[in-house]
Formats: structure tokens, sequence, C-alpha cells
């Protein structure tokens, strides 16, 4: 991305602010619920951290990669992955935390919630790495979970790789979501 | 509590959405940030030329901002210094109502939250053309 793409980016259009309270839906004519991401309010996003530095997001659904101490401090550029990654982790989340359209009673990964972004990296990586493969998606969220945990396995991939890799965006969005999501909405 | 004007805007205002509702937001952002009405003009403009965007954007039915309350105008008048930095002034934005994508479950949530990744996805790319 060149700095004016970046500029762009930052102007709002691709408001960095990617978390499950911003996912909101409605019903149309024909009784079908539409995804629509709300809140394009800038002065939301842009929140101080105690550093100084401004961090755009959320911490629990940022990219790992963007919660690392050059990343708050505007040192890495936010790529289409990182994008990708906080789709992925919002999916998971609302999986793993609600159970027929409630959050359920033991709140699990509540702990994210009050981590800061060097806490949540951790947290996050060892989800990725061990816990994921036990967690326990709520009974009416099985099969999202499902398709949220083969779209973590590519995410889980990036990091494994020996060189960190900037993936092409195209790459990312074939791959990562269209591929595993897709059929999905067709069964 | 019911505005007859702002329901004849929202009956007005041509929609997929078929809820009559409407939520207010009353909050104080930083002057020099892009306001939001700017940037959803913007989002909107592409939304018109492109079909996965459309559809996938919060409505705005009304905004205003109230700039007698600037808090740059106060601190003139108290004489505290560098007025314009950092300066907020009350606002209110009126939007056609959503519910939140966790009240779905099962195929309902994945294809909201599809609806989401394909409409940035759509924007990213508009924004790495232009």
């Amino acid at each position: 991305m060149s700095t004016g793409h970046r500029i762009l980016w930052m102007n709002g259009i691709l408001h960095m602010d990617i978390s499950p309270s911003n996912f909101m839906v409605y019903k149309n004519a024909n009784n079908e619920w539409i995804g629509v991401l709300n809140d394009y309010d800038l002065s939301s996003t842009e929140q101080d951290s105690p550093s100084g530095n401004k961090r755009r997001g959320t911490i629990p659904f940022m990219a790992i990669d963007l919660l690392e101490d050059e990343a708050i401090e505007g040192k890495v550029q936010p790529l289409y992955q990182h994008d990708a990654e906080s789709l992925i982790w919002v999916l998971a989340w609302v999986c793993l935390r609600y159970e027929d359209g409630k959050l359920r009673r033991n709140r699990p990964l509540n702990g994210w919630l009050k981590a800061d972004a060097k806490q949540c990296r951790e947290k996050k990586t060892y989800f990725l790495l061990v816990e994921r493969r036990k967690a326990q998606p709520s009974p009416s969220h099985k099969a999202v979970w499902d398709v949220a945990q083969s779209c973590l396995v590519h995410v889980c991939s990036l990091y494994l790789a020996h060189r960190k890799p900037t993936l092409e965006d195209e790459y990312v969005y074939s791959t990562w979501l269209e591929a595993d999501v897709k059929p999905r909405l067709e069964d | 509590m019911e505005s007859e004007r702002l329901s004849k805007l929202l009956k007005d205002q041509p929609s997929q959405n078929t809820s009559k509702d409407m939520v207010a937001k009353v909050y104080w952002p930083e002057q020099s940030h892009e306001s939001e009405p700017a940037i959803l003009t913007k989002v909107q403009a592409i939304a018109e030329k492109n079909p996965d965007v459309k559809g996938h954007i919060p409505e705005m039915v009304w905004f205003h901002k109230f700039d007698e309350t600037s808090t740059a105008s106060i601190r003139k008048i108290l004489g505290i210094g560098k007025p314009d930095r950092g300066s907020h002034a009350l606002c209110i934005i009126v939007f056609r109502k959503l519910a939140p994508i966790t009240t779905l479950s099962g195929k309902d949530l994945l294809k909201g939250w599809w609806h989401v990744v394909v409409c940035r996805y759509s924007c990213f790319l508009h924004v790495i053309i232009h």
C-alpha cells in the first residue's frame, strides 16, 4: 500500500475498529438477515494508549502482529491480512461467547477484554496454538465454529512461517476466507 | 420518544432495512477529525457503484453539530491558551436501527458476518485502485 492509500485507510473508509459490537444486522423484505459494519466515528477509534501512541482498533480483535510494540508505536504498515485476521477473531469470539443470541454464563475468553496489548498478544497466541483445539463452542454455534476454526488455521500458519510473510491481499481473501466460508453458505 | 420530522426523513429515505425504528448517538467528537457524516458520504459514494457495499453500511437519517458548544469558543472566552487544540463539540447523529449480530446463530450469523467481510474487501480494493 502506498502512503496515499494508507492515508485513505486512516481517513476512515476502512476504519480499523473491527469488533463484534460494530457488527450489526437488519432484516430485509425477504425476511433475510443482512450484515452491516457500523460506526464510522473516527474520534472513537483512535484511542490514546498510556504511552501516548495512537492505537487503532479494539485490542482483543486486533491481529497478533499489530499488538507488537513496534506496531503500537505505528511502525508496522496495516495490511489486508491484519484486517482479515480481525474479522476471523470476531467470528470465533461470537461462537465461543454466545449461545442462542445471549452471552454465555461462563463468559469464555473474558480475560482478553481486560488485557493490555502485550497480555492480549500472549493470550491470543496461546489460544491459537493450544487452546483453540479444545475450545467448546455453544451448541447453537457448533457449525459456525467449524468455519471459524478452519479460518483460524490459516491465521496460525502465518505465524508459523520462518520469516514474517507479507501475503497478497487477493490470496488472503480467497484462501483464508472465501474458500472455507463460501461452500458453507450454500449447504 | 417520537419525532414527526425524523419519521418523515426516515420514510423518504429508500432502504432495504424493514425497521421503522431509529437510534440516536449524542457525542463529543474531536473537531480536527473528519466527521462521521463526511466519512459516511464517501462510503455511500462507493456503495452507489458497488453492489457488495450497497445495503451493508449504516444509514444516517439526521446529523446536527451544536457549534455553540465548541470547547474552542469556551476556552477562548475563558482566556485559556491554545483554544483550538483538541477542541470538541456536541453532535447528534440519528441512524436507522440495526440489531447486534450476536443475537444470531447458525447460518444467519455466518451470512451476516460474510456480508461484512465482502463489503470490507470491496472497500479495500476500492481504496487500493483509486
